[in-house]
């Protein structure tokens, strides 16, 4: 980025789609602590969002909802009582609220929240570590799924894998979170 | 599945409540539309799949901070989407590239109006279809890839072989003007 990179160019490009992702992430970081970028950014999002009213829409497979619902009923969920699962969505909003602060707006709390709620088990300040991350993946990987996925498969995961470990070890943190993340989820 | 903009709001409000019923009909309202937004974005249906989940389960948490008063539900939940799609796109160097080659309609902007848009919604997509049309062909071009398919200006320099500046001047410049035209 430049220094000749307004904060209104910015916005626009950020909510446009078309910032690369060291700005993309840059931006992200921005706002959190600055409100003017921040309601820049919603203010763009406010003006392109017509676009989005013309576009096509395409069916989700068919059970992608019973996905979404087997893990809004998941163990988090669970963990607070069966029933109360709106009292956990207002604990954690307030362990947000204090910290990215009160005045954080609507578009970088969306942000954060998102990020939050993909990584619920991760403190929100922890250091990772990398190698126990990387080491316990292998370690759980259930053998009678190792013998039964194709080698294509196993490659596949062993590149994602590498990639959280190396975005881990560049320091890229939400990068090798969302891939852990991403990991533990997979079914091979 | 039709339904109003004020069900819809009514649905998030009971939804913010950990109404599942309510949750289900804002997923049945809006999935088709959303899935629409980010499967153009990652062009993968896997990262595609794996998005939307995460949209939604993030709906289901934060219905919430919905504010009526501030946008409509499906620009919140369009919104939301776009910058998931937008982040897993940033992320993932191995979605593919998708042009607009193959959904060439993408780059006119309707020009009748949504019978299932509301008169205001309508209204902005005409005046925004005006501003957009005021643009250089080109130029246009790339506000709609970068919108339409998360294109980044390196990309996009890419398919249309110009160095690389010249995207990020023309983008900037095509997005003052729109903001100019649009009058807000």
């Amino acid at each position: 980025m430049t220094e000749d990179d307004d904060i209104d160019g910015l916005a626009a490009e950020y909510a446009l789609g078309s910032l690369t992702p060291a700005e993309r992430r840059h931006v992200g970081d921005l706002c959190k602590t600055d409100a003017a970028l921040a309601a820049a950014i919603a203010a763009w999002e406010r003006r392109l969002a017509p676009l989005s009213d013309r576009l096509p829409g395409v069916p989700p497979p068919h059970d992608l909802l019973d996905k979404v619902l087997s893990r809004i009923s998941g163990p988090a969920a669970q963990a607070a009582g069966s029933g109360d699962v709106a009292a956990l969505r207002r604990t954690s909003g307030r362990r947000w609220g204090l910290a990215v602060g009160a005045g954080t707006l609507a578009a970088c709390l969306a942000l954060a929240i998102a990020w939050f709620y993909a990584h619920p088990r991760l403190p929100v300040q922890a250091r990772m570590d990398c190698s126990r991350h990387y080491k316990n993946f292998w370690a759980n990987l259930d053998r009678d799924k190792y013998d039964r996925i194709s080698a294509e498969q196993l490659a596949a995961v062993s590149r994602m894998a590498l990639r959280a470990y190396d975005a881990c070890q560049a320091g890229d943190e939400q990068d090798a979170k969302s891939l852990f993340d991403r990991l533990q989820r997979v079914k091979v | 599945m039709p339904v109003s903009r004020q069900d819809l709001v009514d649905a998030l409000e009971r939804t913010a409540r950990g109404d599942v019923a309510a949750f289900k009909t804002v997923y049945a309202a809006t999935s088709v539309k959303l899935y629409g937004i980010v499967i153009r974005i990652l062009g993968r249906s896997d990262l595609a799949d794996e998005v939307l989940q995460e949209v939604y389960v993030r709906v289901w948490q934060c219905a919430s901070e919905f504010d009526p008063a501030a946008s409509s539900p499906i620009t919140w939940l369009a919104t939301i989407a776009r910058n998931r799609a937008l982040d897993e796109a940033r992320r993932n160097t191995m979605r593919s590239a998708r042009s607009l080659d193959d959904c060439p309609e993408l780059l006119q902007v309707r020009s009748e109006d949504d019978p299932s848009a509301s008169l205001e919604q309508n209204k902005q997509l005409r005046r925004l279809q005006t501003c957009l049309d005021g643009l250089e062909p080109e130029k246009k071009e790339i506000v709609l890839l970068a919108y339409y398919h998360g294109m980044t200006r390196e990309e996009m320099a890419s398919r249309l072989q110009r160095p690389l500046a010249t995207v990020k001047t023309w983008l900037r410049r095509s997005l003052a003007q729109l903001k100019d035209c649009l009058g807000q």
